[in-house]
C-alpha cells in the first residue's frame, strides 16, 4: 500500500559544500540517500515528494569535523506490502518449488502450496512454467500475475514476502 | 428370567472395548453402592428424584452430568489417534433373546445413552467450585418438589421404591424426555416394567424373588404390546424418545463437583493381578469369556488392562474370592505373586486415559529387530501382513555368502565338532547391501535369480531386492517404539537411493513420544486442545506452570461462544499450537532446528513453511515451531560459524558456508564443489578485511563486496558479490536455485553491472568540494585498456629476434608480463624470453613485433569500444615538419588505434593522477622501453615521417636525443626535451610539454586526451597541444574547459614567456 509519509533524515555536508548551492547539494544528498531504499518499518521509499520544498532547517556545524548537520524533513511516497494485500507483479523466475514475482522493488515468493492444485509445474515447457490443467492458464517468466500477499517478513533493511494465487480472481492476468 | 437385574442393566449400556463403557459400568457399580448404603446423599437423591416421571425433565441434566462428569476423568478423545487401548469387558447378558421387551426397549435406550454421553462429554467445562454449590442448592429445591409428587403416586414401600427407581433412572434417562401429556394409563405399566427390569442393585436373593414377579409382568406386558398396532407402537416410541435431541442437556447443571463423583469405599474393589508380560490383552479376553460363560462370576464386574502398566490386569470385584474364582486355572497368571488391591484414591489415575505407548506400524516406520542375526539392526517396515502378526521389514543384509556357514570348529575340550552358529548375533558379518556377484562367486548353489531385471534375488530362501533384504518378521520380535535411527543407519538405507531426502516423517513419528517433552509453550501462544474434554477448543496460553500445565483462555470458538473467555487448565501434552499461513516462525526442534521461514500451508498436524535460508519447503509439527519476531534476522549462526562466512577447510582450501543446519554445514569451495561438513571438519574462520575484499573485473574495474556483476560467458549468471577471495567471487543470485543461490566464479570472467548503492557512487558527497576535485579517470577509456582473460600472446607462433636464440621459432606456452615462455621448436625446451625480443606470426610468414601484434589485436577488439572522440586530428599546428611527419604515421595507424595503444599502457599507470613527468610513468617507460618496436613500427610501417625527422635511425631513442636515452624520460628530466626539439623543428613548442607534465590537473583532465595523443603512437595529440600552446586563442579555448587555466599557467614559465 502506498503512503505519503513525513520522514526526516540527518544529512551532513562538508564545509566545502556550504556555499550558495548548499540547498541543492542538500537535496541531491537527500535524494541519493533515501530514494530507492527500504526500511523494514516503512517499506520502500519510492520517491521524495515536492523535493523542491524540502525543509532542511538550520544546519549545525559539528564540533569535531566541521561538517554541517541538517535535520532534513521531507515527504516521501512509501510503499509497504501488507499481509492480505492484493498486488500485481511480473514473474521473475519459476521453479519446481514455486515462483517469484516482482512487485516493484519487492520480490514475492509463491510456493507451490499456494498455487492452485490444478496448476502443475511443467519443466518441459520453455521457459518452465506452471500450467493450469483445465483453463490453460500459464505462469511463466515475464508473465503478469495477480497475487495476494499472505505473509511478510521485515528485516531492518529488507522485506520479503510470500504470496498466494490460490483464490478467486488471482493468478495469471 | 433367572438372571439378575444387574446383568440386564449392564447389558443396556455397555459395549465392548470402549473405554467409556467401562466407566459406565464403574459408575453403575458405584451407584450401586451408593444406593445400598445411602451414604452419598446427592447421588442418592438424584436417583430418588429421577424416579418421578413428571419431574424428569428437570432432573435429567443432573443425571446426565453425573454420567458425563464421571466420564470426564476417563474420557478419551475418540478422534485422537492415540486413543486409549484399554480393553474392558463387562458383563453382558447371555440371554438377549429371552425377552422381547428387552429387545425392543433396551437397544434404543442404549443408543441414546451412548450418544448423549459422547456428545456431552465434549462440551462439559469445568467451573469453579462455588458455582457448583449453587447448583446443588437448586437441585435440592427441585428434589423437594419431586418428593411431594412422589408421595402421591406410589404404592410400594419407600426403600424398595427408591432402589428400583434409582436403578431405572440411572440408565434410562430417556425417561426424562417423556412428556407430561403423554402419560396415560400405559405409563404406569411401563414404569413398573422398567422398575422391575432395571433394578440392578438387588442382591441375588432379591433378584430371585423378583424373578417370578417380573416374569408375570413380562407376560402381561407382552400381551399388551401384542395388542397394539405396530404403527402405534412406533409412534409412541418416537414421541417418547424422538425429541430427546432438542430438549437434551440444558447446560445448566454441568458443574457437579467431580469430587463427589470419585469412587468411594463403597465401590467395588479393583485388584491388580500380575500376569505374563504381553499376555494382558489375551487374558482379559479369556476372563471376559469366563465372565460370560462361567457360573458364579456375577461378583466380578469388569476386567481390564492398561497399556501403561504392563504385566498387570485389573479385575473389579467386591471380594477377593470372586477374583480367585474367575482366575482359577488360567495360564499366564502369576498366582504366587499376591494380587494387589488398588487404593481407592488411585482409581482415577488408573483409569485416566494416558497417551498410548502403542505407535501403529505403518509402511515406512522404523523398527528394530529384537532377536536373531539382525538383532539391534534398524529396519524399515515395507508392508504389513493381513494377520497383523507379521511385518515385512526391509533390512540391510549381513551376509558372508556361505564363507562361514560350513565352518566347523572342533571343540578342544570335548573333541566334538561344533558348527558356528550362523545366526548368532555375536559373530556376524557387517551390514552390507546384497551383492549377487559375490553370491554367485561364493555360494551360487543357494542363489536363485528371480527377476534379475528388477534386481530381485532369492538367496538362501530370503528375498533380496535392490540389495536389501526383505524379511517377514513377527511383530513380537520387533521393537517398534522409540526407535532412534542413527544417521549412519539411515545412510545405509539411503545408499541405494538417489534422493537424499530422509523420510523425516517416519523418524518423527517414532520419536514422537520422546520429543513431546521438549515442546515449549509460551504465554500468548495460540493453541488448540487436542484431547480431553475440551478437545477442539482454541485459546490463548496465559501461563505455564512447570511446563506441564497451561492455563488457557478460551477464545475464538465459534461453535461454543459461551465458553469463550473462560479459563481452563490443560496439560501441555494435549495442546497443539495454532499457526496461520504467512506467519513467520522459527523451528525449535528436530533436524531443522533454527531454521526460520514463512508458513505456506497448514494442515491438521503439519505445518509447511518456506525456509528463509534455502527457499525450500519444510514440513514440521506445529509444536516444533515458535513464532519469531517479525523483524528478526535469520538465525543462522551455529557455534563458531555462521551463514555466508568464509572458512578454511585446510591450509590451502577455503570455502563459503552456504547452508547451516543443526550439525552440518554445506560449504561451497572455490572450485565450485559443494561439501557437507560437520563443524569439526572446518578448520577456522577465514578472517577477511572488508577493505581488502576488492578485485577487478575483466575490464579492470574495481569490484567489491555488494556489487552486482554478471558472468561474461557461460550461463551469464548475475549476482551480488558476497565475498571475494583472491580472484574468486562468491555471488548470490536470486535466479539460481542450487546451493541456495550462491555460486563461485572467477573475477576475470565477470563484468560489473552495478556498483553498490546502485546510484553511482559519484553521488556521494566527497570530502572536498567536488568542483575542486579531479575528475576520476574515465572508466570507459580504462575499460578499453585492460585486456581480460589470458594473455593474448599465449600459443602464438613466434620467432626470436634477438639474443642467443635469434632466428629460432617456437610457440608461447605461458606469459607473465613482459616475459613469455617460449617452447622452441628445435631445441625442444621452454625458454623465457622477453616479449619485445619476439616476432609474432600474424599470418604464416608474416612476423610482426610485439607492439604491433598488440595493436593488431586491439584494433580488432576495441575498435568499437572507443568512447572518447579522437581529438581533432587536423594538422593545424604551425609545425609543418611535424605534421609532415605525423601524417604518414597517422595514415599508417588510424588515430583510434594509436590512442588505444597508449591508453593500454597509460591506463594502468598512475600517470593520470600524478601527471608527472612522462619519464616516471611506467606507461611511458613502457613505450620508451619498447622503442625498438617503435622504430620497427616506423620502419616496418614505412613511416616516412619518422625517417624524415630522425634521419635514418629507426628508433625513437636515436631520433630523440641522438644518444641512447629513452626519448621520453629524457624529455621529462631534461626539461628542454632534447628529443622533442631534435625531432621537432620548432623547439619553442616543447616547453608546453614539460609544463604539462608537471601539472597535476592537466594530467587528469587534458592529459587523458592530449597526453594520450601526444605521448601515444599518434603525434596528432602532441601537435594539437602544441597548437594550443602556440596560438593563444586556441589554447584558451581548449583549456577553458578546465577551470585550471591559472594553474596551468603558473608552472609553465616557458609558456608564459611565449604568451608575453
Amino acid at each position: 500500500m502506498f503512503f505519503v509519509k513525513q520522514l526526516s533524515l540527518a544529512v551532513t555536508l562538508p564545509p566545502s559544500a556550504l556555499g550558495g548551492d548548499m540547498p541543492a547539494r542538500l537535496r541531491q544528498q537527500l535524494l541519493h540517500d533515501v530514494e530507492g531504499t527500504c526500511t523494514g518499518r516503512f517499506g520502500y521509499v519510492i520517491c521524495v515528494l515536492n523535493w523542491s520544498q524540502i525543509d532542511s532547517g538550520k544546519g549545525l556545524v559539528m564540533n569535531n569535523s566541521g561538517n554541517a548537520k541538517f535535520d532534513v524533513r521531507y515527504t516521501a511516497l512509501v510503499w509497504r506490502p501488507f499481509k492480505g494485500e492484493v498486488v500485481d507483479g511480473i514473474v521473475s523466475s519459476v521453479n519446481s518449488m514455486g515462483f517469484f514475482a516482482d512487485v516493484g522493488p519487492l520480490s514475492i515468493f509463491i510456493s507451490r502450496h499456494l498455487i492452485p492444485s490444478d496448476m502443475r509445474y511443467a519443466p518441459a515447457h520453455s521457459p518452465p512454467a506452471y500450467i493450469g490443467d483445465s483453463d490453460g492458464q500459464v505462469v511463466h517468466v515475464g508473465g503478469k500475475v495477480r497475487i495476494k500477499i499472505i505473509g511478510t517478513r521485515h528485516d531492518v533493511d529488507s522485506i520479503s514476502a510470500i504470496g498466494s494465487i490460490k483464490e478467486d480472481y488471482l493468478g495469471p492476468l | 428370567m433367572s438372571q439378575s437385574p444387574n446383568h440386564i442393566v449392564n447389558n443396556n449400556t455397555n459395549t465392548e472395548i470402549d473405554s467409556s463403557s467401562s466407566v459406565i459400568d464403574n459408575s453403575s457399580s458405584k451407584a450401586d453402592a451408593a444406593s445400598n448404603n445411602n451414604t452419598s446423599e446427592i447421588i442418592d437423591d438424584d436417583f430418588e428424584d429421577v424416579t418421578d416421571i413428571k419431574s424428569q425433565s428437570d432432573i435429567k441434566p443432573v443425571i446426565k452430568s453425573e454420567y458425563t462428569d464421571v466420564l470426564d476423568d476417563e474420557d478419551d478423545d475418540d478422534e485422537d489417534d492415540d486413543g486409549d487401548f484399554t480393553e474392558t469387558y463387562v458383563k453382558k447378558s447371555d440371554d438377549d433373546d429371552k425377552v422381547t421387551i428387552e429387545d425392543v426397549d433396551i437397544p434404543l435406550v442404549k443408543a441414546e445413552d451412548d450418544t448423549d454421553i459422547l456428545d456431552e462429554t465434549k462440551s462439559i467445562v469445568k467451573k469453579d467450585e462455588d458455582e457448583d454449590d449453587e447448583e446443588e442448592e437448586e437441585e435440592e429445591e427441585e428434589e423437594d418438589d419431586d418428593d411431594d409428587e412422589d408421595d402421591e403416586d406410589d404404592e410400594d414401600d419407600t426403600v424398595r421404591r427408591k432402589k428400583k427407581k434409582t436403578a431405572g433412572n440411572r440408565f434410562l434417562d430417556v425417561e426424562a424426555e417423556v412428556d407430561d401429556d403423554e402419560e396415560d394409563e400405559e405409563d404406569e405399566d411401563d414404569l413398573l416394567l422398567r422398575q422391575e427390569f432395571l433394578a440392578d442393585d438387588q442382591t441375588i436373593e432379591n433378584a430371585e424373588n423378583e424373578a417370578s414377579r417380573s416374569h408375570r409382568k413380562l407376560d402381561r406386558s407382552r400381551e399388551k404390546l401384542a395388542e397394539q398396532d405396530a404403527q402405534v407402537l412406533a409412534d409412541q416410541f418416537k414421541a417418547r424418545y424422538g425429541r430427546s435431541s432438542s430438549s437434551r442437556y440444558m447446560g445448566s447443571s454441568q458443574n457437579i463437583s467431580q469430587r463427589l463423583l470419585l469412587p468411594s469405599i463403597d465401590d467395588p474393589l479393583i485388584w491388580g493381578v500380575r500376569v505374563r508380560n504381553g499376555k494382558e490383552k489375551e487374558l482379559v479376553r479369556q476372563i471376559y469369556a469366563r465372565m460370560v460363560n462361567m457360573k458364579d462370576t456375577q461378583e466380578v464386574f469388569s476386567v481390564f488392562q492398561r497399556d501403561n502398566f504392563t504385566g498387570y490386569i485389573y479385575i473389579e470385584a467386591r471380594r477377593m474370592d470372586a477374583v480367585n474364582h474367575i482366575l482359577a486355572n488360567l495360564p499366564g497368571i502369576y498366582n504366587n505373586v499376591g494380587k494387589v488391591l488398588v487404593p481407592i484414591e488411585e482409581y482415577p489415575d488408573l483409569l485416566r486415559p494416558g497417551r498410548s505407548q502403542e505407535s501403529t506400524l505403518k509402511p515406512g516406520s522404523y523398527v528394530r529387530i529384537k532377536t536373531g542375526r539382525y538383532k539391534g539392526d534398524l529396519g524399515i517396515v515395507d508392508n504389513l501382513a493381513e494377520t497383523d502378526m507379521e511385518v515385512r521389514v526391509k533390512l540391510v543384509p549381513r551376509l558372508d555368502y556361505g564363507r562361514s556357514s560350513n565352518n566347523t570348529v572342533i571343540d578342544p575340550v570335548t573333541g566334538k565338532k561344533k558348527s558356528i552358529n550362523y545366526n548368532s548375533s555375536k559373530i556376524r558379518p557387517p551390514q552390507r547391501l546384497f551383492s549377487d556377484i559375490e553370491a554367485q562367486q561364493y555360494d551360487y548353489q543357494h542363489l536363485t535369480t528371480a527377476k534379475k531385471d528388477r534386481n530381485y534375488f532369492i538367496y538362501r530362501n530370503e528375498e533380496y531386492i535392490n540389495g536389501f533384504l526383505y524379511k517377514d518378521i513377527k511383530i513380537t520380535q520387533l521393537q517398534i517404539q522409540n526407535i532412534k535411527p542413527t544417521l549412519h543407519e539411515l545412510t545405509l538405507f539411503d545408499s541405494n537411493n538417489d534422493t537424499d531426502s530422509i523420510d523425516l516423517h517416519s523418524i518423527a513419528s517414532t520419536l514422537k513420544i520422546d520429543d513431546s517433552k521438549q515442546v515449549t509453550f509460551q504465554p500468548n501462544d495460540r493453541v488448540e486442545i487436542i484431547s480431553g474434554e475440551q478437545s477442539k477448543m482454541k485459546g490463548k496460553v496465559l501461563t505455564i506452570a512447570d511446563a506441564k500445565i497451561a492455563r488457557i483462555l478460551l477464545e475464538g470458538n465459534e461453535n461454543s461462544l459461551k465458553l469463550n473467555n473462560t479459563v481452563v487448565e490443560v496439560p501441555t501434552t494435549s495442546l497443539r499450537k495454532i499457526f496461520l499461513q504467512g506467519d513467520h516462525v522459527t523451528i525449535i526442534n528436530g533436524v531443522h532446528t533454527n531454521e526460520s521461514g514463512l508458513i505456506v500451508d497448514v494442515t491438521d498436524n503439519q505445518v509447511t513453511l518456506v525456509s528463509d535460508q534455502t527457499k525450500k519447503d519444510i514440513t514440521v509439527f506445529p509444536n516444533y515451531l515458535v513464532r519469531s519476531v517479525d523483524s528478526s534476522t535469520t538465525a543462522s549462526k551455529v557455534g563458531r560459524f555462521e551463514l555466508h562466512q568464509m572458512v578454511h577447510l585446510s591450509s590451502n582450501k577455503i570455502g563459503m558456508i552456504i547452508k547451516v543446519e543443526k550439525e552440518i554445514f554445506t560449504i561451497l569451495c572455490t572450485d565450485g564443489r559443494v561439501l557437507n561438513l560437520e563443524p569439526k571438519n572446518i578448520m577456522s574462520v577465514l578472517s577477511i578485511n572488508k577493505m581488502t575484499e576488492k578485485t577487478t573485473d575483466r575490464n579492470g574495474l574495481e569490484i567489491k563486496v555488494g556489487d552486482v556483476v554478471r558472468e561474461s560467458n557461460g550461463e551469464k549468471r548475475q549476482g551480488n558479490i558476497l565475498h571475494i577471495y583472491k580472484s574468486y567471487l562468491f555471488l548470490h543470485s536470486k535466479n539460481v536455485y542450487e546451493n541456495t543461490g550462491i555460486f563461485v566464479t572467477d573475477s576475470n570472467s565477470v563484468q560489473t553491472i552495478a556498483n553498490k548503492g546502485s546510484i553511482a557512487s559519484s553521488f556521494k558527497v566527497p570530502d572536498r568540494n567536488p568542483n575542486r576535485m579531479m575528475e576520476p579517470p574515465n572508466l570507459a577509456t580504462i575499460n578499453q585498456s585492460r585486456f581480460g582473460g589470458r594473455d593474448i600472446t599465449i600459443s602464438q607462433h613466434v620467432s626470436v629476434r634477438k639474443g642467443p636464440y635469434k632466428g629460432k621459432k617456437g610457440i608461447i606456452k605461458d606469459a607473465n608480463g613482459d616475459v613469455a615462455r617460449v617452447e622452441m621448436h628445435n631445441p625442444a625446451k621452454i625458454i623465457p624470453i622477453s616479449k619485445s625480443d619476439l616476432l609474432f606470426e600474424l599470418r604464416p610468414g608474416n612476423y610482426v613485433p610485439h607492439e604491433q601484434f598488440l595493436e593488431n589485436f586491439r584494433g580488432k577488439n576495441h575498435h568499437s569500444n572507443r568512447t572518447r572522440p579522437f581529438p581533432p586530428s587536423g594538422p593545424t599546428g604551425p609545425n609543418g615538419s611535424f605534421n609532415n611527419q605525423r601524417l604518414p604515421y597517422n595514415n599508417k595507424y588510424p588515430p583510434n588505434n594509436g590512442m588505444n595503444s597508449i591508453n593500454s599502457t597509460g591506463g594502468k599507470t598512475p600517470s593520470w593522477s600524478s601527471g608527472n613527468s612522462g619519464g616516471k610513468t611506467p606507461g611511458w617507460d613502457a613505450t620508451g622501453g619498447k622503442t625498438p618496436s617503435w622504430s620497427s613500427a616506423g620502419a616496418g610501417g614505412k613511416t616516412p615521417g619518422w625517417d624524415a625527422t630522425g634521419g635514418k635511425t629507426p628508433s625513437w631513442s636515436s631520433a630523440g636525443a641522438g644518444g641512447k636515452t629513452p626519448a621520453w624520460s629524457s624529455a621529462g628530466s631534461g626539461g628542454k626535451t632534447p628529443s622533442w626539439s631534435s625531432s621537432n623543428t620548432s623547439g619553442g613548442k616543447t616547453p608546453s610539454w614539460s609544463s604539462n607534465k608537471s601539472n597535476n590537473r592537466w594530467g587528469n583532465d587534458g592529459g587523458r586526451s592530449e597526453y594520450g595523443n601526444g605521448g601515444g603512437s599518434t603525434w596528432g595529440g602532441a601537435s594539437v597541444y602544441k597548437n594550443s600552446g602556440n596560438g593563444g586563442a586556441d589554447a584558451d579555448a581548449d583549456w577553458g574547459v578546465t577551470p585550471t587555466v591559472g594553474d596551468w599557467d603558473a608552472p609553465t614559465p616557458v609558456k608564459k614567456e611565449e604568451d608575453m
